[in-house]
């Protein structure tokens, strides 16, 4: 169970995120959405401990967010950044192969190949500078599960593939999420995806463009 | 240690042409720089031919003068086929050295001794001349000295303790002792005391600039790895990217090491006389200055053109002020110049200290949580 409480973010004088609590259940998916600035990112990336808050309390099965407990934190955590963050001038195998060397989970090179082939990835051999767009996100969905996390947070994941990928991407995450009880946290601007994937919908952000949508499409909007 | 050789195998393979290059250029450019400057020095030297009339132990001293002067190149040929040289141009000069050598100059006779042979294109051969003079003169002089002392003793009615041959040692020996007679002319650059500058015909020293700069251009890999988008990953592996860059720092630095070893070994094998235990040490200290200041450089770093840049402004910088007379007779020279301290069988220098110091502080440094330095909304 991931628990937020009263969370609080502020650059200086500028308050990004105030008073943000909220809670997520295992095998949950969550999407976040809201206007550019509305703070999306910074609590995505407040959650995937890669920034800390300014004050509030944020735990992860009772595990509260201090830096002495990040290591058992990161364990339970698969972040997917919006940037395609895999080496491009080696191939999957290799990209599979480095970070798994680096992984405190040791997986064979037979199951390195079907977490690629879970996500739709069947380009082992290929160089990933050869790779669509789509096949590149799929890559680094597959290395970010690699520890195999029970938390995966994805910061808009589908940004700039095309249609049938996207729909391969979202098959993907319902499988993890119904199959291997994962909970996923999921920022997108598109409201396809979050209409067919989510279960909940957190919004974030004054503009109320977004929860006005899924209202219309009868998806429950949560405003935080 | 397996899975850390195995990622940077894996990334080495991709950049294999530039790994080659760093690793071999710095071996392959001393060696070809050597040869060059050897082929210059021999083409630079002057062909002049020596014909000895007879063998005396005189002619031969004379003879070994001549040769021993590193801005000639001598030829002991038959008079005609040495003069046929000459007209040919093969030679600059000729100079046959008379019958009678010896005894005309025990007996302080010095006129007509040497016969010299010059040609149209000889630009050498006043020098070369006077050169000769200046060597019989010498050895006519100690002949003159021993029949004043002869004359002297005569005159005292005092018979000599020491023989001629005693005499002219002791003369010797008071000449190089009070280096009464010494004269050195050297080309710009080549002179032959124990200097640190640059020299290009010491390999050693060819090879600590040039590998300098090889260095720089391997260590690259620190600056690409640190900012990559794959950098935020490390939170989630089992090290983070500080131990993981420190790791591959370590392996670079005993891999850099090894083949730097090999090069020693491989240039005592093509020049000689320059491998020992002092060398090697000097070296491991050397690598490891060099290792630590391209990766700390490569660390703070964020573009790589300015990274070449740096690299490039500090081996120049390195390399002309170790041409400058006046920068390498300061004391400080050794202890501020990064090759000074290898080049002389040192260890230490101050670089190296702020260096290691800094590696030091940087792996008990505390690790960043927050790995985006960028404001997120």
């Amino acid at each position: 169970m991931l628990q937020v409480k009263q969370l609080h973010k502020s650059y200086g004088k500028k308050v990004i995120l105030d008073n943000i609590s909220f809670s997520v259940a295992p095998g949950e998916i969550i999407g976040l959405v809201g206007e550019n600035g509305a703070g999306k990112s910074t609590l995505l990336h407040i959650l995937a401990t890669i920034l800390q808050p300014t004050t509030g309390q944020v735990t992860l099965d009772k595990t509260p967010y201090e830096r002495k407990h990040m290591p058992v934190l990161r364990k339970e955590i698969g972040f997917v950044p919006q940037e395609i963050a895999i080496w491009e001038e080696f191939t999957v195998a290799e990209n599979m192969k480095f970070f798994e060397k680096l992984s405190p989970v040791r997986l064979s090179e037979v199951a390195l190949q079907q977490l690629c082939e879970a996500v739709n990835l069947y380009f082992w051999h290929e160089s990933v500078s050869t790779l669509s767009g789509g096949m590149k996100r799929k890559l680094n969905i597959a290395i970010s599960l690699i520890h195999q996390p029970k938390y995966l947070l994805l910061d808009e994941p589908t940004v700039g593939i095309d249609l049938k990928s996207k729909y391969e991407i979202i098959d993907v995450l319902k499988k993890l999420a119904t199959e291997e009880d994962k909970t996923i946290i999921y920022i997108s601007h598109d409201m396809d995806e979050i209409t067919q994937l989510c279960n909940r919908v957190f919004h974030l952000g004054t503009d109320p463009f977004y929860q006005t949508l899924l209202k219309k499409r009868g998806k429950e909007v949560v405003v935080l | 240690m397996k899975n850390i050789l195995y990622i940077r195998w894996l990334h080495i393979k991709r950049h294999a042409v530039s790994v080659l290059l760093g690793l071999l250029l710095p071996v392959v450019a001393t060696i070809s720089l050597v040869a060059i400057f050897q082929t210059v020095k021999e083409d630079a030297t002057i062909p002049v031919a020596i014909i000895v009339e007879e063998e005396t132990q005189l002619v031969k001293e004379l003879v070994r003068e001549i040769e021993e002067n590193p801005l000639y190149r001598t030829h002991e040929l038959k008079e005609r086929q040495a003069l046929n040289q000459l007209q040919k141009n093969d030679l600059d000069s000729v100079f046959i050295i008379k019958k009678n050598y010896e005894k005309q100059v025990e007996a302080g006779n010095r006129n007509r001794l040497i016969q010299g042979y010059a040609s149209d294109m000889s630009i050498a051969y006043p020098s070369t001349a006077e050169m000769i003079q200046a060597i019989v003169q010498e050895q006519a002089s100690r002949y003159k000295a021993i029949h004043e002392i002869t004359n002297l003793h005569s005159q005292f009615n005092r018979q000599r303790e020491k023989t001629d041959e005693q005499l002219i040692v002791e003369s010797k020996q008071i000449e190089a002792d009070q280096q009464l007679l010494q004269t050195t002319m050297d080309y710009a650059g080549t002179n032959t005391n124990k200097s640190v500058s640059a020299n290009t015909n010491n390999p050693v020293e060819v090879w600590a600039y040039l590998v300098m700069l090889g260095t720089f251009f391997l260590f690259d890999w620190v600056l690409k790895e640190k900012h990559a988008d794959v950098a935020v990953r490390f939170l989630y592996t089992k090290q983070s990217l500080k131990t993981y860059l420190l790791q591959h720092f370590l392996l670079y630095t005993t891999v850099l090491f090894i083949l730097d070893v090999i090069t020693m070994c491989l240039f005592e094998w093509l020049y000689g006389g320059m491998l020992s235990l002092r060398l090697l040490a000097a070296l491991l200290f050397y690598r490891i200055l060099l290792n630590s200041s391209a990766f700390l450089i490569s660390f703070v770093m964020r573009k790589v053109y300015v990274y070449y840049l740096v690299s490039l402004t500090i081996t120049l910088l390195a390399i002309v002020t170790s041409l400058l007379d006046i920068v390498t007779a300061s004391p400080l020279f050794t202890w501020l110049h990064p090759t000074a301290a290898f080049l002389q069988g040192d260890y230490w220098n101050i670089w190296l200290i702020i260096n290691v110091l800094c590696i030091i502080l940087i792996s008990l440094g505390k690790e960043r949580d927050d790995v985006t330095s960028k404001t997120i909304t």
